[in-house]
């Protein structure tokens, strides 16, 4: 009998409708839940309308991207099947665009993940912590396209300042920063740096705040200098925060062209032409917006899977640092 | 293994006192406790022996070298934690590897160093765990193994078995008090629990408020307290002090109190007249050092009536009240006492009897 015991207040009811008299009813610790159906209930409004504000639209970017969509009033979509997707392979600009792309966000990551946990460390030992963490938030107050005047300024070839800087130290020799095929790309990191920076090295430092103190005495005392307690202690429990800062910028860099359009819209000679840039330029400049719809596609599907493989290397720090912190 | 010494070391945090010009010596191999109640600076004291805290001002010598300055690893020390901080990811044998892999020991030192020291410590079985997997006891054992698998110039443990329940805490007194014998090693040990100081510690330094108190062998700190403060603080149950006035009398020197009139040895008596006494002074008693019976018909000198018993299976505490204000504390084997108001002598063991300044708290005796 004893596997027929009721756990839950379903299996309960079902008991009381075969004729038992009296409930038998134990909940287990697994499935102790008995308001669910009406949990459901209460998400509903909310999953409605997430429905319509997420689902919607990506169910409609893939018949886009399955159509030649047509644009002039009163014309059917005429169907293509996978061919949007086919012209992809052939599409020079496609394969550089992902290229730059690639180039474009490992090196803002690398830059703004490194500069921001030095800034975070200093901040943290800093006695000036509250008001210089203020300054700092200026920059990601501003809104990405004001970023994007304020450095096209900077960089400008007549009053810029910055132009002023690199001619004067002589590092430029010819041309302006943005319209240098070399500079241009680090010129829109540059700025990417400026204004994210601040986001890595605040929520880095929200992480620093929760490292155990006990641990780091401990591992101090058991021979640990200050840069070895640093990779093996500070760090390992900094992974959580740095994953969620890193998802949170690479999923910006794969998305954000406001900076990039207003600064060199891709140029010069497609330099900083990054994948959203040429998505752009194909969905609003040729209106092909099918073709735009299986680039945005493309663009989709790898944000979603290198979010994952980042979710998973981040995952357990207990494991890295058993294999890593070794020796 | 090596000595330390504390001299004139003071220690603020801000603008808070939390040791107060403090000198101390530690022997090579010694066991000294440090002694107090919370927040007497016992863990500061520890912590900048570390290499934790920096020292306002003052010097710590390890043997002949100055350390002030040198940070912890630079100490040779071992430090067991009161909340153990062990790195939760690491296995248990990762933990106690920890210090030898940071000084570079080849592997198969650290394994057999690890392995014999989770020999010692019964933990061999649990070296695959990890510290969110282990019971309290466990988790202090593994904090021990963790300093005891080098072999450093001095231990450090900050209550290490604080949280550990009465039954294991007992028994870990032993297993550590041996443990250190067999190491030889340097040891300060912190706590608040006078029983650990009692029990392990070849000298205690009693501490309160940052300043102290007294420094001597178990017996010495409980035999002879220094202060009312020591006296007050060592021994279970405490005490029993006394406000009372010296007097002059055809058998000499008396110890007045509203209930009773006690009579002092030529030797109390020097003692006190050596160190220009006041007549107001307080009396302290041990309730071992009382005696009492039941009923009023006894030979002891002080009548008194029964407030509370409290059995403790082989002895019986008794809380006796001499007079309407006076209320004593007595410890006794007799099983029989009588329940609440029923009458009783009571005697003092006037050998035992301690003396304080009413307004210093230094003892006399
Ligand atoms: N980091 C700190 N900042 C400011 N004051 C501190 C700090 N650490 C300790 N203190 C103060 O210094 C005094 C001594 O503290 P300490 O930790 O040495 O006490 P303790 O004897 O170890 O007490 P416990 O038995 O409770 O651990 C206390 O008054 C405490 O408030
Ligand atoms: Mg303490």
């Amino acid at each position: 009998m004893a596997a027929d015991i009721a756990h839950t207040p379903d299996e309960a009811r079902r008991d009381i409708a075969r004729g038992a008299r009296t409930i038998d009813y134990t909940p287990n610790a697994f499935n102790h839940q008995p308001a669910r159906y009406y949990l459901l209930w209460l998400m509903l409004p909310a999953i409605i309308v997430l429905a319509g504000i997420s689902l919607y639209p990506f169910f409609w970017l893939i018949y886009m991207s399955l159509h030649e969509v047509q644009l002039a009033p009163g014309k059917s979509d005429i169907w293509v099947g996978v061919d949007n997707f086919l012209r992809l392979f052939s599409d020079k600009k496609f394969a550089s665009g992902w290229l730059t792309l690639f180039k474009y966000s490992a090196l803002c990551l690398s830059i703004e993940v490194g500069l921001g946990v030095l800034v975070a460390v200093i901040l943290n030992n800093s006695r000036l912590e509250k008001v210089l963490v203020t300054i700092f938030l200026m920059p990601m107050m501003m809104a990405p396209m004001v970023a994007g005047f304020l450095y096209m300024f900077l960089y400008n070839g007549t009053f810029g300042w910055y132009f002023w800087l690199l001619r004067s130290v002589g590092v430029l020799e010819g041309g302006t920063i943005l319209g240098d095929r070399g500079w241009a790309m680090f010129a829109v990191v540059a700025t990417d740096v400026w204004q994210w920076t601040p986001l890595i090295a605040l929520i880095t430092l929200a992480g620093l705040k929760r490292v155990p103190q006990d641990q780091l005495e401990a591992h101090m005392v058991d021979g640990a200098g200050e840069i070895r307690n640093f990779i093996s202690v500070t760090l390992p429990n900094l992974y959580p925060f740095l994953l969620i800062a890193i998802l949170l910028r690479f999923m910006d860099n794969f998305r954000f062209i406001d900076t990039i359009l207003i600064m060199t819209g891709g140029g010069p000679a497609n330099a900083t032409k990054i994948l959203p840039t040429y998505l752009f330029d194909v969905s609003f400049k040729f209106f092909e917006l099918g073709r735009g719809a299986a680039i945005a596609f493309t663009l989709l599907l790898l944000t979603i899977l290198l979010g994952l493989v980042l979710t998973k290397v981040f995952e357990d720090p207990a494991r890295k640092l058993k294999t890593g912190g070794g020796g | 293994m090596a000595a330390v010494t504390i001299k004139d070391v003071w220690k603020y945090y801000g603008k808070t006192l939390a040791v107060k010009e403090l000198n101390l010596e530690i022997k090579k191999n010694e066991f000294m406790c440090l002694l107090g109640p919370s927040g007497c600076g016992k863990s500061t004291t520890l912590r900048m022996l570390a290499g934790l805290e920096f020292i306002s001002s003052g010097d710590i010598h390890f043997d002949d070298v100055r350390v002030n300055d040198l940070p912890p690893r630079e100490r040779d020390i071992a430090m067991v934690f009161e909340n153990y901080a062990l790195y939760p990811h690491k296995t248990v044998f990762e933990n106690l590897a920890n210090p030898l892999k940071l000084r570079k020991m080849s592997r198969s030192e650290i394994v057999e160093r690890v392995r014999r020291a989770a020999e010692m410590l019964e933990i061999s079985e649990l070296l695959n765990r990890k510290p969110g997997e282990l019971s309290g006891g466990q988790k202090q054992r593994t904090a021990i193994g963790r300093a005891i698998v080098r072999e450093p110039k001095v231990f450090l443990f900050d209550e290490p078995i604080a949280h550990l329940d009465a039954k294991l805490r007992s028994h870990m007194r032993g297993e550590l008090k041996h443990l250190q014998r067999r190491l030889e090693t340097t040891t300060v040990y912190v706590t608040h629990d006078q029983l650990e100081g009692m029990s392990m510690a070849d000298r205690i330094a009693v501490m309160h408020e940052g300043v102290l108190q007294q420094l001597g062998t178990p017996s010495e700190i409980y035999n002879h307290p220094a202060n009312e403060f020591v006296a007050g603080f060592v021994g279970e149950p405490p005490m029993n002090f006394l406000d009372v006035r010296l007097e002059r009398s055809n058998e000499g020197l008396s110890v007045v109190h509203p209930a009773f009139q006690l009579t002092l040895t030529d030797a109390q008596r020097h003692l006190l007249e050596n160190g220009n006494a006041e007549s107001d002074t307080r009396i302290g008693i041990r309730p071992d050092n009382l005696l009492i019976e039941s009923g009023d018909g006894g030979s002891l000198d002080i009548a008194g009536s029964i407030f509370v018993t409290e059995p403790l299976g082989g002895d019986m505490l008794i809380e006796a009240n001499l007079d309407a204000e006076t209320r004593v504390m007595v410890k006794t084997k007799i099983r029989e006492m009588g329940g609440p108001g029923d009458p009783c002598r009571i005697g003092f063991d006037i050998e035992k009897l301690h003396v304080f300044n009413k307004e210093t708290g230094v003892a006399y005796f």
